[in-house]
């Protein structure tokens, strides 16, 4: 997995690299120092960087890359931090909230139903009472327009 | 006289009802936050700053540093009681931390802890408070060039000392420079990197990419490490224990390590990228080094808990000498004071102190209550954080994802930034998993447009001539700083190589 990072790492490098050098100039019309001055010395230090990590990890790839056990429930709250985002812009901040908490705690916290349930209602309810109407923050007002 | 001055000035700021809630409130949250596996100041400033949108600036930012360094005075509990170090600058304090508190000293252990810290702390507060305005003084000579060797030295500094390998410390600050340049150029008002979207004219929001790579990147991590499957089992139950208080040996076996670990924290917290984590090592190694009884080091000596205690509270203080004279944070923590600060149109640097002294002496006062507060909070609040550590993190987690997502949206009200905090999560995980350093990606972020505009400025002055580095002496001084620096990675690498050797 460590190889599959460096070389998706090294690709956008050579992505960033290839806008630097090609949309932007290292010099302006005057002669002086123009906007691709700074990102071009960045993406050539970046590119070698990552060209030579690659090349070295890829020698030492025999070494410490074993998946732990625990990489599903890592996927699955990954997974879920995205749908909370998703619930969030279409349903709205408290409605989106409390999904996640009671799929996360449902997937998370098994068997203890009263807790999660308690849980999974009672703090998105008191966080989003903190953040609107506590510190007048915005929160995500859904596209359905539910009246939370 | 005038130090008094200033300092009676700031208290006046500082002792306002409102400002001592916001302390006293930062104190209490900071102590929860450093106690949090894996949870260290700056994943907790950058999830807490958008909370303090609605205050009024010098009210928040007392609340911010004092979350940061209540954090540092809470991540030792866990050191002590657990053997797991809340973050990377409190490992130091498990070597004989947690020997203590299996020997039944749990108790002597975390009140030294705490006096420790404020020891420390305080130390630091009164050195920022009789150097900070002479640095200022020194500071305002300095020129793009000097800036520019400054933001290079933080940047070098944080690669070479911290994290395990040196490459990727360098590709993590290279990715946080690249994400710098997205959105206009100032000089030229070129788009660059934007691809035509709106939200990315004006740049990468910094808090996203903070909370991301800080918050949800050390969660993910956490949940990878399987830490929502650990109970609270591991705690060693202090309030059995006989003594709770320390001895007369105590204090006097530790009576050098409060003063040597104090000074060398604050002078390393100074230099600008090396931090509370090398402090407190260096600290633990100096006092091993230079104790009658180096065999008991490891063993629970409290001299060994002590001298790093004292460091990285120091250091913490004297992180902030830099980011208030010269606008250069000096570690990941205080880039995210620096984004609070630039937010709030307070913009630090040598002209501080003397155009906002309400500001920055009212932050300088509220460093000592804070200490003090955060003494007797250590000290008698201790069962209420011991509650906080038996929370199961299967709870703990999921609400402070709410938070992390929730606040990022708060900001600018923009959903495509929450986004990005998400990606950010994903990339600080696989940093944290592999070694990189989000620190450096972050330093480097928030440095980068101060590095570009310097370097272009320092050309400009030089006609394209680069040796205006080497025949300018207070830029050439902070060259040879940073090669030394470089050197004395060098040296601290094999050493490292060479004990892990000899220890397989």
């Amino acid at each position: 997995m460590r190889i599959a990072f460096m070389t998706a790492l090294l690709l956008l490098s050579v992505f960033y690299a290839a806008l630097a050098f090609s949309d932007l100039n290292f010099l302006s019309a005057r002669g002086r120092i123009g906007p691709g001055f700074f990102p071009q010395i960045i993406a050539s230090l970046l590119v070698a960087f990552m060209l030579y990590n690659v090349v070295l990890d890829y020698r030492r790839r025999d070494g410490d890359d074993a998946v732990s056990v625990n990489w599903a429930v890592t996927l699955a709250v990954v997974a879920m931090v995205g749908l909370l985002v998703v619930a969030s812009h279409f349903l709205g901040a408290l409605p989106g909230m409390v999904i996640f908490m009671l799929l996360a705690l449902s997937v998370l916290n098994r068997g203890q139903h009263v807790t999660n349930l308690l849980v999974g209602v009672l703090l998105p309810i008191g966080l989003f009472t903190l953040f609107r109407y506590s510190l007048n923050a915005a929160m995500p007002p859904g596209m359905l327009g539910l009246p939370l | 006289m005038e130090i008094f001055d200033n300092l009676f000035l700031g208290l006046s700021v500082a002792i306002s009802p409102i400002n001592l809630v916001y302390l006293m409130l930062g104190s209490l949250i900071g102590m929860i936050i450093g106690i949090i596996p894996g949870f260290g100041p700056a994943a907790g400033l950058s999830i807490l700053l958008p909370l303090t949108f609605g205050m009024d600036p010098t009210g928040a930012i007392i609340m911010l540093a004092a979350i940061y360094y209540g954090a540092m005075y809470g991540g030792t509990i866990t050191s002590i009681l657990l053997n797991t170090p809340g973050e990377s600058a409190v490992v130091a304090s498990t070597f004989d931390g947690f020997p203590l508190a299996q020997q039944g000293r749990a108790g002597p252990a975390l009140v030294m802890q705490a006096v420790a810290s404020f020891v420390g702390g305080t130390v630091g507060v009164i050195l920022i408070s009789v150097l900070a305005a002479t640095f200022a003084t020194v500071t305002r000579n300095f020129g793009p060039p000097e800036f520019f060797m400054l933001v290079m030295m933080g940047i070098v500094t944080l690669v070479v000392l911290i994290g395990e390998n040196w490459r990727y410390g360098a590709i993590s600050a290279l990715i946080g420079f690249a994400i710098g340049t997205v959105g206009v150029d100032l000089e030229t008002g070129i788009q660059r990197f934007t691809f035509g979207s709106a939200e990315l004219i004006s740049g990468v929001g910094f808090i996203p990419i903070a909370i991301g790579l800080f918050g949800l990147g050390e969660l993910f991590y956490a949940f990878y490490q399987g830490l929502h499957r650990a109970g609270s089992g591991g705690i060693i139950q202090y309030q059995s224990e006989d003594r709770f208080w320390p001895t007369i040996r105590d204090w006097l076996d530790s009576r050098l390590a409060f003063v040597r670990g104090s000074i060398l924290g604050f002078c390393i917290g100074v230099v600008p990228g090396a931090g509370a984590t090398v402090a407190s090592l260096m600290a633990y190694s100096i006092e091993k080094s230079s104790s009658r009884t180096p065999e008991k080091f490891g063993k629970g000596a409290m001299e060994g808990l002590v001298a790093p205690e004292c460091a990285n509270n120091a250091a913490s203080s004297g992180a902030m000498v830099p980011l208030l004279t010269l606008g250069i944070p000096g570690s990941a923590s205080t880039a995210v004071l620096l984004a609070a600060l630039l937010m709030w149109g307070l913009k630090p640097g040598p002209l501080l102190m003397e155009q906002n002294p309400e500001f920055a002496w009212g932050l300088v006062a509220s460093m000592y209550l804070g200490n003090m507060a955060l003494l007797a909070i250590s000290i008698f609040a201790i069962p209420l954080f011991v509650l906080f550590i038996k929370l199961p993190y299967r709870i703990l987690a999921p609400a402070v994802i709410l938070v992390c997502t929730m606040g990022t949206f708060s900001v600018h009200g923009s959903i495509v930034e929450v986004w990005l905090m998400v990606g950010a999560g994903v990339i600080g995980f696989f940093m944290k998993l592999y070694g990189f350093s989000p620190a450096a990606t972050v330093l480097a972020l928030v440095l980068g447009p101060l590095a570009e505009e310097t370097l272009r400025q320092t050309l400009i002055i030089s006609r394209g001539s680069p040796w205006i580095f080497i025949e300018r002496g207070m830029s050439l001084g902070i060259l040879i700083i940073t090669l030394g620096v470089i050197v004395f990675g060098i040296w601290m690498g094999r050493s490292r190589k060479k004990l892990r050797a000899r220890m397989t």
